[in-house]
């Protein structure tokens, strides 16, 4: 690293590696500014916004941000979640609750085992193999299931939706646990460097001597099982286990991940960068929910052109464009 | 292999292991065909093949523009949202004319397609991140304009006609748009120096580069060209169904037509183009839905064997690396 970093360097750089935040900060206010006058910045609503994330698709793109590190795809983030959270209600049902959760991280896990075997053993393209998996795991949940709403007679299972600790939804304590999991095997396990290896160069990892079938693998049912999570949470909070919940919620899942810095090829990104994009996507939700005057279909839209902009920004082709005087620094940087 | 055949020349014979995966399309559709003929009862008659056409239509049009996209080494996942937005653009200009309201559905999604080409071409965007937002962004045009709701088009008979309507009382309309896709992607794939271009930027885009290959231009034309194919399926699609359903119409297309390409035998990293495998790949999904809803079986059991269809079809054909 270079040690005399000029102020205007330090700035870009700054610019550079926190854009996502920074996206993020700036839709905050103006949000604040919108609805100051419907009290945006209250207790109350910030909670529902990490609640919005803790609920709906940030727990699926955590999982699925192990997977994008990698360079892959899994495409069935959404039916892993529907069945994990279908068959932890069934054994909760039964009258083992706690069994239940174990059983639905375990049928997470184990789903994701199989996606990871198809990509890493059978060298099948991970677009196909969870496009398969995704295919036929929500067939068989419409098949255990009948395609009625399972309900959740326990009452031991608690009710996520309701219990707060200390004014918080627990929802958001367990997010942001699984969150810090995520960060700690990212940054200071043996599986997270392999994971950053394996996705920045799968033969030069090899050739390291990494057991690159292995890591793959691993993050294929780190994948499962945090999405097992993500669909025990949604069926406690809802008291039953949809047949069609977590549909589409891939796209989402993505689009948090593409925002939040995770680069798509692999091998770049941080589990920190996926909370803000998961951020974005909830503030961007409750700024549509809040105002009436907005059409709630343009969030589509926006949505699309804040992902382009925001990966648009992180491109070589774009970077290259410096002003003349700071280019060479990008050369270095690269070095 | 292909370059080693054309240098020993047609009489090197082709080992039986590398002869079955070549064919495991067409080896798949006959003992689809087989198990029909046994277990289906009337099976075997001319309803059933227009039934068959009319239903892959969508899988077809699709197929055919992904497949130049995957042939690049992209992807183009923004195809379900793309035949919405078609959709929609048509039904809102039909009063203007079919012709009008075709073309600038067409259009519309041409210069969607001119911009995920762009973004992947020359922005060096992945692939995926730039149709994804294209996806959304799409859908989300889509929905404006229709503003949520679904739109009829029951008035205009004439448009229907090219869903619904059958030439000579037999032959189902959808027939014309797909055969002419299907051989101008064939052309271009097979006869002309641009189809050979699709491939070796593909295979390797930078010796392609070095080898004075345009290829910003190559990636761009095969996006416009899957851009304005699912434009053209969201307009038999529309007239099909009598209703521009903005929100609805065409969700998960897009995997529908990787997993036609991908059973096709065209490989998921780029490089090797299977025109005539992407269309029997289509037609082999359709028809295992067809053999398993003709059979009374539930149509979960369906998607499950499917799902172990398209896993089987891609292990047998991949490339072995050494």
């Amino acid at each position: 690293m270079n040690k005399t970093k000029t102020p205007l360097r330090r700035v870009w750089d700054w610019f550079d590696s926190r854009n996502t935040i920074i996206a993020f900060l700036l839709l905050f206010i103006v949000a604040a500014f919108m609805f100051s006058d419907r009290k945006f910045l209250t207790f109350n609503s910030i909670h529902n916004i990490f609640r919005k994330v803790a609920q709906d698709n940030g727990v699926a793109a955590l999982g699925i941000a192990f997977v994008i590190l990698l360079g892959h795809i899994d495409l069935s983030v959404g039916s892993t979640l529907a069945l994990s959270g279908l068959i932890s209600v069934l054994v909760a049902n039964a009258g083992y609750p706690l069994l239940g959760v174990g059983a639905g991280i375990a049928v997470g896990a184990m789903a994701g085992f199989i996606t990871g075997l198809l990509v890493a053993k059978l060298k099948i393209s991970s677009w196909i193999a969870s496009l398969a998996m995704m295919l036929a795991l929500r067939s068989v949940v419409l098949l255990i299931s009948n395609q009625q709403p399972v309900a959740l007679k326990s009452a031991i299972f608690m009710d996520m939706g309701q219990v707060k600790w200390f004014n918080v939804s627990i929802m958001i304590y367990i997010y942001f646990a699984l969150l810090l999991i995520c960060m700690f095997i990212g940054r200071h396990t043996r599986l997270g460097t392999g994971l950053y290896a394996v996705g920045g160069n799968e033969e030069a990892a090899r050739m390291m001597g990494l057991k690159v079938d292995k890591i793959k693998i691993t993050a294929y049912v780190l994948c499962g099982a945090v999405c097992a999570v993500g669909g025990i949470m949604m069926a406690s909070r809802m008291r039953a286990a949809q047949p069609l919940a977590g549909t589409t919620w891939e796209t989402y899942a993505i689009a948090s991940c593409a925002l939040g810095g995770l680069k798509l090829t692999g091998g770049e990104g941080k589990f920190s960068g996926v909370v803000y994009g998961s951020l974005i996507i909830a503030l961007l939700n409750t700024m549509f929910n809040y105002s009436a005057s907005i059409n709630t279909w343009w969030q589509n839209i926006l949505m699309g052109a804040l992902v382009l902009i925001s990966v648009g920004l992180q491109t070589d082709a774009i970077k290259l464009r410096l002003p003349k005087h700071m280019r060479h620094m990008r050369v270095e940087a690269e070095k | 292999m292909n370059v080693k055949q054309a240098v020993i020349g047609q009489h090197e014979r082709i080992p039986l292991p590398d002869l079955l995966k070549k064919f495991s399309v067409v080896i798949m559709l006959i003992i689809l065909l087989l198990i029909n003929a046994v277990f289906t009862r009337n099976f075997f008659s001319i309803d059933i093949v227009w039934l068959i056409i009319m239903q892959c239509a969508t899988i077809i049009l699709t197929g055919m523009g992904q497949t130049m996209v995957i042939s690049t080494g992209g992807i183009d996942i923004s195809i379900g949202s793309l035949i919405a937005l078609a959709a929609v653009v048509c039904a809102h200009l039909l009063p203007y004319g079919v012709v009008v309201a075709m073309t600038a559905a067409i259009l519309a999604c041409a210069v969607m397609g001119l911009i995920s080409g762009f973004m992947v071409g020359k922005l060096k965007v992945s692939p995926m991140v730039v149709t994804l937002s294209m996806l959304l962004f799409a859908r989300g045009v889509a929905q404006v304009l229709n503003d949520g709701r679904i739109l009829y088009i029951d008035k205009y008979t004439n448009f229907e006609f090219l869903g619904q309507g059958k030439i000579f009382g037999v032959l189902p309309m959808q027939i014309i748009p797909i055969v002419i896709v299907v051989a101008l992607v064939y052309f271009i794939i097979e006869k002309t120096a641009w189809g050979k271009r699709i491939q070796a930027v593909g295979d390797n885009s930078t010796a392609a580069r070095l080898a004075g290959i345009n290829a910003t231009g190559t990636i761009i034309s095969a996006y416009v060209f899957s851009a304005m194919f699912a434009a053209v399926a969201g307009l038999v699609l529309v007239s099909k169904t009598g209703g521009a359903d903005g929100s609805n119409l065409g969700r998960m297309a897009e995997l529908d037509a990787i997993a036609a390409v991908a059973i096709g035998g065209t490989s998921m990293a780029g490089g090797r183009a299977k025109v005539i495998g992407t269309l029997l790949g289509a037609i082999v999904m359709q028809l295992i839905t067809i053999t398993v809803v003709m059979n009374n079986i539930q149509y979960e059991y369906a998607q499950i064997i499917k799902s172990a269809i398209i896993i089987f079809a891609v292990f047998i054909q991949r490339e072995s690396r050494a």
